[in-house]
């Protein structure tokens, strides 16, 4: 039943490649117009690069925070830069009320549902469904999305999710007297199975105690720019304990 | 009185472009405002080419726009299916309904689909308020006029 969907999809998704065309040729066009060729050329690989490396750049406000700690552990592992790979937005998704943007497939790039999406700041979202010419990317603030996180200063555990707004995160399950304040950064926490440790995700705006709920009510703002941002980087880095999830390779594992 | 011309390729041609229009990207506050296209072009064949466009047709046609949207499986099928079933009924007055007829018809068409679409999306728990409905509804009857006539040359009724 998947499959078909998923043979039919491919056969629906020109529709979208078609649509992304005309947007396309006015953007060359009038690029060509105000840089000229060469220039051109090289703008387009220097914004490249700068996205890879704000990429990289991201996760240094909580390598920083545990570097204290990291000292203490004196078998600290390596920190291996993540593989990513450059995708474009083509389209977002006609409803209003769901938060999902269209992105180019290309042949070589094996993306994988669940996969994290970023952009030069933050978490995008995750990919959701792939075709055979695009992939559907459905945002943090989709109402159906969620993200485990952390707060950065404390390392509260959390689960962020989406409300639909373009700018509103909800923050859920904090309890009343944690210690969390407008301005906190949330990272990811490496909980769950799609988004590795440490990628800066939103920032405490509003923080409400309800009379009688238990937890608190707290609304974040995403630091990625949802509906701008036309480069994004696809991920390729599993959380660590993705492994120790599957039964046959903890059985080797040192545990023993 | 002279056979008109085989609409099929107006038929295939005006259901693509419906399905580009109901993908094209449009500026953040008119999103509301987007005109159900497939259901209008669906509905205006059924009542003037019966033979080509039927319901099971206008069942296929909403599946593949559910594809499209990557809505859940059949909510498009099931709202496009029963805007065209009511405006098959309109087979039994015979003639041509005038303009202004066929666009207060449309009205209640729109407004049926987009209850139920309402209905839809209470169950699968998307979608947004009873509100948010409005501009389409109002959007969908005002562009009606411009499809009907763009399509009138290859209506098969007499």
């Amino acid at each position: 039943m998947i499959g078909a969907r998923q043979g039919v999809y491919s056969l629906m998704e020109p529709a979208y490649v078609a649509m992304a065309v005309p947007g396309q040729i006015i953007e060359q066009v009038s690029e060509s117009i105000r840089l000229g060729a060469a220039l051109q050329e090289e703008n387009n690989q220097l914004r490249k690069q700068n996205l890879l490396y704000s990429a990289q750049l991201q996760r240094l406000p909580q390598l920083l925070g545990e570097n204290a700690e990291l000292r203490r552990l004196s078998e600290a592992e390596l920190d291996v830069p993540a593989a990513v790979k450059l995708v474009e937005v083509i389209g977002v998704d006609p409803d209003p009320s769901r938060k999902i943007v269209i992105i180019r497939n290309e042949p070589g790039v094996k993306l994988y549902r669940g996969q994290p999406v970023l952009d030069a700041n933050g978490v995008m979202g995750r990919v959701q469904r792939i075709g055979q010419q695009t992939a559907r990317v459905i945002l943090l603030t989709d109402r159906t999305h969620s993200v485990p996180v952390r707060v950065n200063r404390t390392g509260i555990r959390a689960i962020l999710n989406g409300t639909g707004d373009a700018q509103e995160l909800s923050l859920q399950f904090v309890p009343e007297k944690s210690d969390i304040k407008p301005g906190d950064l949330l990272t990811t926490s490496g909980l769950g199975n799609d988004f590795p440790a440490g990628y800066p995700v939103a920032r405490v705006t509003k923080i409400r105690r309800l009379g009688d709920d238990q937890f608190l009510d707290i609304t974040a703002r995403p630091i990625a720019n949802l509906d701008r941002s036309r480069f994004l980087l696809a991920l390729f880095d599993r959380p660590a304990n993705n492994l120790l999830l599957r039964p046959e390779e903890s059985q080797n594992g040192e545990t023993r | 009185m002279a056979r008109r011309a085989s609409p099929f390729w107006a038929i295939v041609v005006s259901i693509l472009v419906a399905m580009l229009f109901s993908v094209m990207p449009i500026a953040e506050p008119l999103l509301l405002w987007r005109p159900d296209w497939v259901l209008l072009v669906v509905v205006f064949w059924v009542m003037h080419a019966p033979s080509y466009i039927g319901i099971w047709m206008a069942l296929i046609i909403g599946l593949l726009l559910d594809v499209l949207l990557a809505t859940p499986l059949a909510l498009n099928g099931t709202i496009i299916l029963v805007a065209a079933y009511l405006a098959s009924m309109t087979k039994r007055w015979g003639g041509v309904l005038s303009m202004r007829q066929s666009t207060l018809l449309i009205l209640g068409l729109v407004i049926v689909a987009r209850a139920v679409q309402y209905v839809l999306h209470l169950v699968t728990g998307l979608g947004g308020g009873l509100v948010h409905q409005l501009p389409g509804i109002v959007a969908s009857t005002l562009i009606w006029p411009a499809i009907m006539l763009m399509l009138i040359k290859w209506s098969q009724r007499s």
